[in-house]
């Protein structure tokens, strides 16, 4: 990845950890019905936290895809309703980062081509 | 350039993978009820129940940093295997029937309808919160569209 701003860092660390998640959601919707699968979890915003804290770019971020062994062994793990609420979550913040990434680039027109 | 989890249409196919083996386990059901007439005796056997077996789909060939993460998680999910059951089949005397052994006995085919019926609510379910999982991530997609795409 080339040298960006850091606005567009943000963004493209946050939306791309959006579309892991929303994936990783999905394979786990597609496998409820699956004897002893476990599901994916995804870990980004703590990895976001401490990259920022000790000063390091927001696009050095990468999402974390780790399976969550919890529950019985041999048994499916996968919660249907914490998906869907997963998936939706992610779609709000989908629809947040998208805009404030849409409003920084109409900004950069703007600047760039006065209009 | 094939980054797993990277495409951007990819989560429509993990979703089409769930429905299509959704809809194999509705054609293994409804195989299983038009049978559930058919009988047979112990040289010849009635119709067995079959049920499917799902399994887990990963990329195996894009583990590009060999831990068991995003670079496999990749699939969906198919149909691994379609299992008879080997439950014995319900008997009765009735010499008269043409499917009738020297004994007199006849085998009827092991499937149960209430089972049939239980299983294809479960298909039905997960069919819907497929597609409802289908409708939240296709209007992810819109919004980079009119979000980003316009600016």
């Amino acid at each position: 990845m080339g040298e960006i701003d850091r606005e567009t860092a943000l963004s493209r660390a946050v939306l791309h950890a959006i579309e892991v998640r929303s994936k990783a959601a999905l394979h786990n919707i597609v496998n409820q019905d699956v004897p002893g699968y476990k599901r994916y979890q995804v870990r980004f915003e703590e990895l976001l936290r401490s990259a920022v804290a000790t000063g390091k770019s927001p696009a050095e971020v990468e999402p974390l895809v780790e399976r969550d062994t919890s529950g019985a062994p041999g048994s499916n793990n996968v919660s249907l309703v914490s998906e869907m609420g997963t998936l939706d979550k992610m779609h709000m913040l989908h629809e947040v980062f998208s805009r404030r990434a849409g409003a920084y680039f109409s900004t950069l027109n703007r600047a760039i081509f006065g209009r | 350039m094939t980054e797993p989890l990277s495409g951007m249409f990819h989560g429509f196919d993990i979703i089409g993978s769930g429905l299509k083996a959704e809809q194999q386990r509705a054609e293994v059901v409804a195989a299983n009820l038009a049978n559930i007439a058919s009988t047979g005796n112990k040289h010849h056997e009635p119709y067995r129940r079959k049920s499917v077996v799902f399994a887990e789909v990963l990329d195996q060939a894009s583990s590009l940093h060999g831990i068991d993460g995003a670079d496999q998680l990749a699939g969906g999910v198919r149909v691994a295997k379609v299992v008879e059951d080997r439950s014995q089949f319900p008997k009765f005397m009735e010499p008269g029937n043409p499917q009738a052994d020297e004994d007199g006995w006849v085998w009827t085919s092991n499937v149960d309808v209430f089972k049939e019926l239980v299983d294809m609510s479960a298909i039905e379910r997960s069919h819907e919160a497929n597609l409802a999982a289908l409708r939240v991530y296709r209007g992810m997609l819109q919004a980079t569209v009119t979000n980003i795409g316009r600016s």
